[in-house]
């Protein structure tokens, strides 16, 4: 089974989210409502992936993401970033900076998990 | 991946109970995005209305299609784009346009949004 931690400052998104990767995927679910907090959490919990919303106040994805990868504790651990962005030029900027998967909003709950695991590499 | 713990009837019914407890912050949206529209259109639109609108009208195009409302999250993404104007100039060209009647298709996505939402 594996652990995924939900960053999302949006709390519907993170109760779909949740909701979506527990009960169909099947997976361990963790849940952080702000950049800060999600590091402080994927450092604790080394989850097995990490799902990183783009737009948050005070700290937005791409600089969470950042923080991720200069801390030893969490920079192996793979980050996908949501994104509402669906402009080419915004979704080649994200994905340049290094993440495992830029992931659009709004998502499919029904399929996330698949989503998710086919970008990882996951076994059904 | 491991089987589903919930029927798809049931996950359903938790989506409808997680829509539920969203919709006073999502009519709350749809609210800054009328009076926008209006300052929009009255030509009083300043900045920070102007960037509340675009991060509301994202946060909407990023929600509604999750609920299953795929034509909110068009309404939603138009009036991001429409709000998403940068620089003064951009938002003066803003103005002019919706001069020019832009503002109807904007009023037109902002009632699909209210009825979407049921403000």
């Amino acid at each position: 089974m594996h652990t995924i931690l939900v960053i999302d400052d949006e709390d519907d998104i993170r109760a779909v989210a949740a909701l979506s990767l527990e009960t169909i995927a099947g997976w361990t679910v963790h849940t952080a409502s702000s950049g800060a907090e999600g590091i402080k959490r994927a450092a604790e919990l080394q989850p097995d992936a990490i799902l990183l919303d783009v737009m948050m106040p005070e700290m937005d994805g791409p600089t969470t993401f950042q923080k991720l990868q200069l801390n030893p504790q969490t920079r192996a651990i793979p980050v996908l970033l949501l994104t509402a962005k669906v402009q080419g030029a915004d979704q080649r900027r994200f994905a340049n900076l290094g993440v495992a998967a830029v992931l659009s909003k709004p998502f499919d709950p029904l399929t996330l998990g698949t989503q998710i695991a086919s970008a990882l590499g996951w076994q059904s | 991946m491991s089987q589903a713990a919930l029927s798809n009837d049931q996950m359903q019914a938790v989506l409808a109970d997680i829509w539920s407890k969203s919709l006073p912050l999502l009519k709350e949206r749809v609210r800054v995005l009328e009076r926008a529209v209006d300052a929009l259109a009255d030509g009083s639109l300043a900045g920070p209305l102007r960037a509340q609108a675009g991060e509301e009208a994202h946060k909407l195009a990023g929600l509604l299609g999750t609920f299953g409302y795929p034509e909110g999250t068009d309404a939603a993404r138009m009036l991001e784009t429409e709000f998403d104007a940068q620089a003064p100039e951009e938002l003066i060209a803003l103005q002019a346009q919706a001069r020019d009647g832009d503002v109807e298709q904007m009023r037109d996505a902002v009632r699909l949004l209210r009825k979407i939402v049921g403000s």
